[in-house]
């Protein structure tokens, strides 16, 4: 039962993409935009089934479990707010990329700015933050593959496996396939974590007999700051300011502000995208927080188990493998994305820049191809054994992008901007990230608040400050 | 009682004020301070519906506002904002 439900979701998934194959795929922007065409429901859904990683599955689940509801109310008020930049950042975006053909981030900043040296930079930061996060997918992946088989498919082979399928579909219909495969994995999302929340549960009674339950055993996880006082008030600011600064810069995000058809299909998106959070999000963390009344001592990476322990112990078998099939769903639907965009922008701001200025439009989609399948492999690689310091890396990604903000918002919305200050703003800002992982800067220094705060402020001033020093301003 | 011309007067008086950016600025700034409700913190722990945290509803409410704003705000402001075609947005 567990490999027909295996199958019938691949076969699903290639059937999806290949809805997605269409006459427009021989040109740059049909392959990497699906031709800038895509309507507001199917926008919506690739929005989330982008950024809804499997850390949504199985991380926020066991998040649940170790801080309790306060993590739900953070993740879902964050989440939600940070749809304000679909306007500040997007809509910008939108309209930049249909006046000037702008395929990817790096070339919108340094064509802005006509600068190449900050677009360089800013793909650098962009490519070299997503790397490590996106071969966490392939590790995931293969290790909820070999939970779910029972350890008959071994962790790699599940990893290159799934690889393989994702690859297959990107090549087939690229954005467009990508956008259409998240449709279907975003409604499985859906259904499949509120099926989880009700079956597991139902075996307690009922979700309030369950909390109730809980209160008794566990009354911190119901506390504002959280289970061992996790969230200061200081924490609490930070987290909130990270996720609406680093959302819209994570590349295969920023990409999706080019692809919507319609200024109507961007605001759908945006209305939608900050009312699911609000209502999805509580599922995974309620599962975590109830999971206390069957694995009461769960302690380090075994917390992140705790979804599929609730569902074996639980749910029927079936049902158990079904919904396992969405956190499938959930780390394909973010590695296709992250694959495409880190592809996309190889071929556009290195290889047909400094390879082959002639590059016709069906050959940019055949390197495309090629670098996709590279970043692909690269990611298997990290993934076949992958070092310490890739989930330290991963665990930084989100601040180290974020250190993109004000460089973006400032490019998109002030006309002094200068390339050599946002240059320096991101130079500065990620000299402090890797003094801070260094230990170089104490954790907390600031006013107790998390490193995004000071770098926030500082990279901000060093525009300001920089614009109005720097004799190059931006052209109008 | 207000006459059909004072209505149509105030409901033009609302709309135009949801066309001015600082108001939507201030409103949204709002948001993001409400959701530092670091007053409350301290407060003894009780449940409430479904057995969730008593503060939880707070967020709720909050989150749906939040979301109640940006359509607002959309269908207004934005909507003012935009190209209605790709040639406008090209021009």
């Amino acid at each position: 039962m567990v490999y027909a439900i295996i199958i019938g979701y691949l076969l699903l998934t290639f059937g999806a993409s290949l809805l997605g194959r269409d006459k427009q795929m021989d040109t740059a922007e049909g392959y990497f935009l699906a031709g800038r065409n895509l309507g507001p429901i199917v926008l919506f859904f690739t929005f989330i089934a982008t950024n809804f990683s499997a850390f949504f599955f199985l991380g926020f689940a066991g998040q649940g479990y170790k801080i309790g509801y306060a993590y739900y109310v953070m993740m879902a008020f964050g989440t939600a707010f940070a749809a304000l930049s679909f306007y500040f950042i997007g809509f910008r975006v939108w309209l930049l990329g249909k006046a000037h053909g702008y395929i990817t981030p790096p070339e919108l900043i340094g064509g802005e700015m006509q600068s190449d040296k900050l677009r360089l930079l800013y793909l650098s930061v962009m490519v070299f933050f997503t790397l490590p996060y996106l071969a966490l997918q392939p590790i995931g992946a293969g290790y909820l593959l070999n939970s779910l088989t029972d350890g008959a498919v071994p962790y790699f082979a599940g990893a290159v496996l799934l690889t393989l399928v994702i690859v297959a579909y990107i090549f087939i219909g690229g954005m467009k396939s990508v956008a259409l495969t998240d449709v279907k994995q975003g409604i499985l999302m859906f259904v499949l974590m509120f099926a989880a929340l009700i079956v597991i549960a139902s075996n307690y009674g009922g979700i309030q007999a369950a909390n109730e339950a809980v209160f008794q055993l566990k009354p911190e996880l119901f506390s504002r700051g959280g289970g061992g006082g996790y969230f200061s008030k200081p924490k609490w600011f930070s987290m909130m300011l990270l996720w609406i600064c680093c959302v819209p810069m994570l590349p295969q995000l920023f990409m999706r502000f080019y692809i919507s058809r319609d200024l109507a299909s961007l605001k759908t998106s945006t209305i939608l995208y900050s009312l699911v959070p609000t209502i999805l999000f509580i599922c995974p963390v309620a599962i975590g927080v109830i999971g206390h009344l069957s694995y009461p001592d769960l302690v380090g990476k075994q917390i992140d188990q705790i979804l599929p322990l609730m569902l074996s112990s639980h749910a029927p078998e079936w049902l158990a493998a079904l919904i396992m099939t969405g956190a499938l769903a959930a780390f394909m639907s973010t590695l296709d994305s992250q694959l495409l965009a880190l592809g996309t922008m190889l071929t556009r701001d290195v290889y047909a820049r400094y390879f082959d200025r002639e590059l016709s439009l069906q050959k940019e989609v055949k390197v495309g191809k090629a670098f996709i399948a590279a970043a692909a492999v690269l990611g298997l690689l990290i993934a076949y054994h992958p070092p310490d310091t890739i989930f330290a890396i991963a665990k930084q990604a989100f601040t180290g992008l974020a250190v993109l903000f004000p460089t973006t918002v400032a490019v998109l919305h002030w006309k002094k901007t200068s390339a050599a200050a946002c240059i320096a703003s991101i130079l500065i800002g990620e000299v402090m990230l890797l003094a801070s992982i260094l230990g170089i800067l104490p954790k907390g220094f600031f006013f107790g608040c998390d490193l995004i705060v000071l770098l926030m402020l500082t990279c901000a001033l060093v525009i300001i400050i920089g614009s109005f020093s720097s004799p190059k301003a931006k052209p109008v | 009682m207000l006459s059909a011309a004072a209505l149509l007067r105030q409901k033009i008086h609302i709309l135009s004020a949801m066309y001015k950016k600082p108001l939507w600025i201030l409103l949204f700034a709002l948001f993001f301070i409400l959701a530092m409700d670091f007053w409350r913190w301290e407060r003894p722990l009780q449940t409430t519906a479904l057995g969730l945290p008593d503060w939880l509803p707070y967020f709720i409410v909050l989150q749906l506002g939040l979301t109640t704003a940006i359509a607002i705000f959309c269908w207004t402001f934005w909507l003012r904002k935009g190209p209605k075609s790709d040639k406008e947005a090209k021009d």
